[in-house]
């Protein structure tokens, strides 16, 4: 079991358990989490999925590769993007992910 | 099959070292016999005799088999990297086109999957809860006060129509109905994991006479709603108005393709899902006396035919329930992909052009992941027991950036066409279920009948209740309640 914590900007926690093989953006959007839209659906085409980690977790939760690194650089332009910005979409969840807390951005680009 | 074994022989490949290999295979076709016949035990076999890693051989192919938690992770995060999912559906681009889906180019495929995903999230189900219960209360209407049903042939159909009605609007349904039923069927059986595709089998030939047909009725269904569009738009009318991120519109190939994907796989896939789920209730009273107490306490003396959103929301014992039984009895009982290039993790090696093959089937039955893992317990998913069951155990919806695209809209699908049979109808299995033997989708064999008797329903709404175990489940609208 892994469990994924949410954090809203209002500080907010949702803490949800993941058994199947899901990305922290398909745990969010199963469980209806307000804030991670995904609208592209995992392909890193939309930036909706955006999340900062928790810096105690950016290590672990690892960097980006280069297609998401060029869909944070674009969100840069539009949004609030640190070094701990991640898209949901391209972490997959395993047991050395379980206690990892997320934060989800006050907005969405384009949402 | 010459020619299959001569090319056989010509690739036989060099074994890498280090995973153990399944004995008992013939000299040329490996194990191929027993993979058609029944492949679910031979794979059993091979975890009990070899571990959670072996592999095999069929007809000059080399397949590795992982099982468990950690395997599973691997091959999630492994898809479009190590491993390719676009050689390991070899029957999927005579069934639609090469340039389609996952055989497309990434970028290509991308983009096509951006037009299904939005309109498949948890939070758009809620315009389908309507359509689902109305042909799910439509069939206990149908099937009157008592009788005797086999569940595929009756389930299937619904399954069917509740997808036509959702994907392509409710006057395509009501046109067409059961023509389009039986196209299908016939369309499905294109899906040939084994036998060369060029071969004129009766099935081979059906599927593609189908396809034909099928491609024509669609083409003209999108002509017309072109012409005198929905108003408000149905998810068909959003869908033939989709473009590409660049403006460019969906060429009317591409939209009839998605489409068949769509009822396809859903069909296939949830008919024996929601039949299984159906089953094990039955085979499990106590379970189902519960469900049945929630089931009185969410929609009361309703039929089902108003449920909304937030009910079906509610039903979380349920969701437990349909959760177990895709770990019981996942109908996709294997997922596959071909190694891109050599590959070695973690003492796992894999050449280039080798198949890498998952198993729910076996992966869902492994006793160090799900304890008494051969018995039916819906509440180890209940929230607080659900602790020790590791991330990537439950698989039966594929995982990562390929899991089924259609997973929410299926499992709403299931719980409320279950909701309304058991709201319904009481049940008693007749037939003694059992698994469908051979290399396809792992229904429950035919037949299997139930008998059935329309029940009273009594009982209240407890609005309070359902507002609560709503919010459990994340509904938005009842957050702050």
């Amino acid at each position: 079991m892994a469990k994924i914590c949410y954090v809203q900007p209002d500080g907010s926690r949702r803490t949800l358990d993941c058994f199947e093989g899901l990305t922290v953006m398909q745990l969010a959007v199963a469980n209806l989490v307000d804030g991670i839209d995904a609208l592209c659906g995992g392909m890193r085409q939309c930036g909706t999925c955006h999340i900062f980690v928790d810096p105690d977790w950016h290590m672990m939760a690892g960097d980006p590769g280069p297609e998401e690194r060029a869909m944070l650089d674009a969100l840069a332009a539009v949004g609030d993007v640190r070094a701990t910005s991640r898209l949901s979409c391209q972490i997959h969840i395993d047991e050395t992910l379980n206690g990892l807390i997320v934060h989800v951005p006050a907005d969405q680009p384009g949402v | 099959m010459a020619t299959t074994i001569d090319a056989a022989r010509k690739s036989r490949p060099i074994d890498p070292p280090g995973i153990p290999e399944l004995p008992g295979g013939l000299p040329l076709l490996g194990h191929l016999i027993g993979f058609l016949r029944d492949p679910v035990p031979m794979l059993r076999r091979g975890y009990e005799a070899l571990g959670p890693v072996f592999r095999f051989r069929m007809a000059g192919r080399r397949f590795t088999v992982l099982l468990g938690p950690e395997n599973n992770a691997f091959f999630f995060q492994q898809t479009d990297k190590l491993l390719s999912i676009r050689e390991s559906m070899p029957f999927f681009h005579k069934m639609f086109s090469r340039n389609f889906y996952s055989f497309a180019e990434q970028d290509e495929y991308l983009r096509q999957r951006g037009i299904i995903m939005p309109r498949f999230k948890a939070v758009a189900m809620k315009a389908y809860v309507p359509v689902m219960a109305g042909h799910s209360v439509g069939l206990c209407d149908r099937l009157g006060k008592e009788g005797r049903f086999d569940v595929i042939p009756t389930l299937g159909p619904v399954v069917m129509d509740i997808a036509a009605h959702s994907f392509m609007g409710r006057d395509f349904h009501e046109r067409l109905g059961h023509e389009f039923f039986a196209l299908f069927r016939d369309f499905s059986g294109g899906m040939e994991f084994v036998l060369p595709l060029w071969l004129p089998t009766p099935k081979m030939v059906r599927s593609q006479r189908a396809k034909r047909k099928l491609h024509r009725i669609l083409g003209a269904w999108i002509a017309e709603r072109r012409a005198t569009p929905a108003d408000p738009p149905d998810f068909f009318q959003e869908m033939i108005a989709s473009t590409y991120p660049d403006g460019s519109p969906v060429p009317d190939e591409t939209l009839i393709n998605l489409i068949l994907l769509l009822v396809w796989a859903g069909h296939e896939t949830t008919a024996g899902q929601v039949s299984w789920a159906l089953i094990d209730l039955l085979q499990n009273p106590r379970y189902l006396a519960e469900v049945r107490e929630e089931l009185t306490a969410v929609l009361g003396a309703s039929d089902g035919t108003d449920m909304s959103w937030e009910q079906a929301l509610a039903l979380t014992r349920l969701d437990a329930a349909i959760r177990e039984s895709e770990r019981l009895h996942p109908v996709a009982f294997i997922l596959s992909r071909v190694a891109a290039e050599d590959i070695d993790w973690d003492g796992i090696q894999v050449k280039k052009g080798d198949w890498v093959l998952l198993s729910p089937a076996i992966s869902h039955r492994l006793e160090e992941v799900f304890g008494d893992a051969d018995g039916y317990c819906p509440h180890r998913f209940d929230a607080g027991e659900a602790e020790t069951i590791g991330s990537n155990a439950l698989i039966g919806f594929g995982g990562g950036v390929h899991r089924c695209a259609g997973v929410n809209f299926a499992r709403m699908e299931m719980k409320v066409l279950l909701a309304v049979l058991l709201q319904n109808l009481d049940f008693e299995l007749f037939d003694e279920p059992r698994p469908v033997a051979g290399a396809t989708t792992y229904w429950p064999a035919q037949p299997c009948r139930v008998t059935y008797r329309k029940r009273r329903r009594d009982g209240e709404v407890d609005p309070s209740a359902i507002a609560r175990a709503a919010a459990a489940a994340g509904c938005p609208a009842h957050a702050n309640d």
